[in-house]
């Protein structure tokens, strides 16, 4: 288990972290999604031991992080832009890693050659970004980590690629129980991948629960009434966002979609049917709450 | 899990294939240094002990060129071997390794000196082939020069580690580097240039001070490891002198590498990119900045629109404003933005009324420096040089009455006010520019010295008393016989010459008897009391006497020459120096 307790960063006075709190289960996939300047990378980099928090505890397995090589080496990262060396190709990088990381597997190494169409006696420098990200992928998964933790990941990688790095991924989690943390922009991916969300804002965890929890526990439901005007609601219903197209009325709603149906019986509708909801819609209406939604500004 | 040694070992062996082409070139310039120097030493003119003298020579010379690889190497190698501090990607892949900061550092140290290390010895293992091919095997010079080139790398790159560690900047390091290695040195120009502008009587002589010389290690190892400051003759053995002070700059780099290690555990990865690493250290950076660059640029300033004359207000007015300039220029490099004003102008604010209160403290001689004149029973010896339309020089003098005579001309220049003109009213004949230079060893062997530059005037108490000066024995044969004495028999010959008014002029060499007896009549108006001179007299003695003797090849008594000297004179015109005692002399 991957825990953030309660963290607090502060870079020259802005507050990267406020309080960050959240739990990465062991043998979960869990996404990391916010938006920009939430403190996804800051966390991230906190998780992996890069940096050091003013105050709060970032554990792996119960055992402290920062300086802790024994819980390190269980851990490999991939960040969004993956520092190699300069003059180095991925042999050489590869040896570099696995002289830190004793489960590397060389074995894996030479399998994994099949998959990633590279020369790994070439420069790494003189790469594509996209190769570049292959190449991250290629020495990360040859260090058998029982923790992965990924920032942007796929960005940059051909959709082929990108298929073929999730199919690795998921079959190292359900293989060898890898937990996977990662952070992405890219909602409908994650839909597919991830088990586990958390939503960060303004430094800290909105809400992390599971997958489906999340998608259970918030409702789309598309309404028709007779009239056109908008008969009184039940009072206790919690209404993320509320649109209408004529007589028919979408709105978001907090709660499980057969008690809300129930309550919303009472409005009569000639129509009503409850959608599910993708990650993106839920990102976007939970950080609607949090004062961060699209605005419409006319320029 | 994977042993920390295993991980070392790792780290270690990256810093060797990433750089060793700067090994390679710090290997490749001591192989042209030492080796090829020792193979021409070895096919030098000379018999076999000669060419063997020239090997150790060349091998202990050789030291010094080690202070200048040092120092050079050094820094380039920290950049190299830390330089994964500098950008947030490096650091990101090396602090999320399971590695501890611990091992991190010292693993980087290793691979750097271990690089420096190696080209010592391959540099030490190519020389003694050489000497053994040569046949001059100078095996104990050769090992000086590994321990002793090995200790300096040591100490310039625990320094230049020192300096990675203060920075997130790579381009940073070698310019801190500078600053840590020669700010002691600036600092104590630019306050002597400073006080000699506030103090009447300042005297810098810009011989830097001790402590000075030992905070500037490149100059103070540089010039204990000049071999010709150990003798005069070829070196044949290692001074222990500079040994120690080798030693003692080792210790101090074991503690400031130390140092370095307690600041990369408190480094923060988040400042890789920032010009200093520490928010503590950016104080420091920017006052130092300020202070540095403020007293530099200001005195530059101000001597450019003053045409070198010194205006106190105009000195104040262009240190501030430098120093202003350096510090909002400290202060943008800092945030890495131009908008800094905002949030600077309190601090800067604070260091110009530092600054000021400082000046104003000068000015008004708060520490007594001005004022300071030493009481007759703590002088020990005095060194005085007067240069008026007469002048005399005499050094070292512990005759008391000398002395006495020294402290009543100081206090006569003081009598006479601190804020004298620099330029005297040259249409008035009564009034004459001098200079006075009064050095006081103290009896705790402490120097008090002071540089006046004053207008006489004729009759004054300043006149008085430095004519008096002039007339005590001891200055009176100081001037006309100069500094050694010299045993009338002892001279073996000697030379005079005269330049007169109206192109008048005499040379001739004079033989033992001559010379003698012209030494001897020196003597005896010394003894009669005769020598005194007037220091606004415009008069000027043309006669330049120099004497031979075995010991002093010559000894000069020139323009020493007064119109009392009757003894002197009249041998002089007996000589056919002259027609007659006026020729001997000049007006101004």
């Amino acid at each position: 288990m991957l825990e953030a307790k309660n963290v607090v960063k502060t870079f020259d006075g802005t507050r990267a972290l406020d309080g960050t709190t959240m739990t990465v289960p062991k043998g979960a996939v869990y996404g990391l999604v916010g938006p920009n300047g939430a403190g996804k990378s800051t966390i991230i980099r906190h998780l992996t031991g890069i940096y050091r928090p003013d105050s709060g505890e970032l554990l792996l397995e119960g055992q402290p992080i920062y300086e802790n090589p024994s819980a390190k080496q269980k851990m490999v990262s991939i960040p969004d832009d993956w520092y190699h060396f300069s003059q180095a190709s991925i042999a050489e990088m590869a040896k570099f890693y696995a002289g830190m990381y004793p489960t590397f597997s060389w074995e894996r190494y030479g399998k994994m050659k099949q998959v990633f169409p590279l020369n790994d006696k070439q420069m790494i420098r003189r790469m594509s970004k996209g190769m570049q990200k292959q190449a991250a992928f290629w020495i990360t998964m040859c260090c058998m980590p029982e923790y992965l933790i990924l920032d942007e990941p796929v960005d940059g990688l051909d959709p082929v690629m990108r298929r073929q790095v999730w199919s690795l991924l998921l079959g190292d989690v359900a293989e060898r129980g890898t937990t996977v943390l990662v952070s992405s922009h890219n909602l409908r991916e994650l839909e597919d991948v991830c088990d586990h969300v958390g939503i960060m804002n303004k430094g800290k965890v909105l809400l992390e629960r599971t997958l489906s929890d999340l998608q259970d526990n918030t409702v789309k439901l598309q309404v028709a009434y007779q009239s056109a005007e908008e008969p009184a609601l039940p009072a206790e219903l919690n209404i993320l966002h509320k649109s209408h197209v004529g007589r028919v009325y979408t709105y978001i709603m907090r709660g499980s979609s057969q008690e809300i149906q129930s309550r919303m019986a009472i409005t009569q509708p000639i129509l009503m049917e409850a959608i599910p909801l993708t990650l993106e819609e839920i990102f976007i209406y939970e950080l609607g709450g949090a004062d961060y939604a699209v605005r419409d500004i006319v320029l | 899990m994977r042993s920390a040694t295993s991980c070392f070992k790792t780290l270690v062996r990256s810093d060797l294939r990433h750089y060793w082409p700067i090994g390679f070139v710090y290997t490749g310039i001591w192989i042209i240094g030492l080796p090829v120097s020792i193979w021409n030493a070895a096919m030098s003119y000379g018999n076999k002990a000669q060419r063997l003298a020239e090997v150790t020579d060349v091998t202990y010379n050789l030291q010094f060129m080690g202070v200048i690889m040092a120092a050079i190497f050094g820094v380039i190698m920290a950049m190299a071997a830390y330089s994964y501090l500098m950008t947030a990607r490096s650091v990101g892949l090396h602090h999320s390794l399971p590695v501890k900061r611990s091992t991190q550092f010292f693993a980087h140290f290793t691979g750097g000196m271990g690089m420096l290390l190696l080209g010592n010895v391959i540099a030490a293992a190519l020389t003694l082939v050489v000497e053994a091919v040569t046949g001059y095997v100078s095996l104990k010079a050769l090992l000086w020069w590994l321990v002793m080139v090995s200790l300096l790398d040591f100490i310039f790159f625990s320094i230049a580690i020192f300096c990675a560690m203060l920075t997130g900047w790579v381009l940073a390091v070698p310019v801190i580097y500078v600053g840590i290695n020669f700010v002691a040195v600036v600092l104590e120009t630019l306050l002597e240039s400073l006080a000699g502008i506030f103090y009447f009587g300042y005297v810098g002589d810009f011989d830097p001070l001790l402590v000075v010389y030992w905070l500037t290690p490149a100059m103070k190892l540089g010039g204990a490891l000049r071999t010709d400051e150990w003798t005069n003759g070829p070196i044949s053995h290692m001074d222990m002198e500079a040994v120690k002070i080798t030693v003692i700059y080792a210790v101090f780099a074991l503690a400031l590498l130390g140092i370095s290690f307690l600041l990369y555990r408190l480094r923060h990865s988040e400042s890789a990119g920032d010009p200093v690493a520490y928010r503590w250290a950016r104080p420091i950076f920017r006052c130092a900045i300020a202070l540095v660059g403020g007293l530099a640029l200001g005195m530059g300033v101000h001597d450019l629109v003053m045409l070198g004359n010194t205006s106190l207000p105009a000195l104040m007015i262009c240190v501030l404003l430098m120093m202003a300039l350096c510090y909002i220029a400290a202060e943008m490099i800092i945030c890495r933005s131009f908008r800094v004003f905002k949030s600077s102008w309190k601090g800067l604010a604070a260091l110009c009324a530092v600054l000021v209160l400082i000046c104003v403290g000068l000015k008004m001689d708060v520490f007594g420096y001005q004022t300071y004149v030493p009481e007759a029973d703590e002088v020990k010896a005095i060194t005085v040089s007067t240069n008026c339309n007469a002048g005399f020089d005499v050094s070292n003098c512990t005759d008391p009455d000398a002395i006495a005579g020294a402290i009543a001309t100081h206090n006569a220049i003081l009598a006479q006010g601190l804020d004298q003109p620099a330029e005297c009213d040259n249409t008035n004949s009564n009034v004459a520019s001098c200079t006075v230079h009064l050095s006081y060893t103290m009896q705790n062997g402490r120097q008090v010295s002071r540089h006046y530059s004053v207008c006489m005037e004729r009759g004054s108490e300043l006149h008085k008393v430095v004519n008096d000066l002039a007339g005590v024995e001891a200055v009176r044969t100081a001037a006309l016989l100069g500094d050694t004495l010299l045993k009338v028999e002892d001279i073996y010959g000697g030379y005079v010459s005269c330049y007169g008014e109206n192109d008048y002029h005499y040379d001739e060499s004079l033989s033992e008897e001559e010379a003698q007896e012209l030494y001897a009549a020196l003597l005896r108006d010394v003894e009669q009391g005769h020598g005194r001179r007037d220091m606004m007299s415009d008069l000027y003695s043309t006669v330049d006497m120099s004497f031979d003797t075995e010991k002093t090849d010559v000894s000069i008594c020139s323009n020493g020459l007064t119109k009392d000297c009757t003894e002197t004179i009249e041998l002089l015109l007996k000589m056919g120096v002259a027609e007659k005692a006026e020729d001997l002399f000049c007006h101004w």
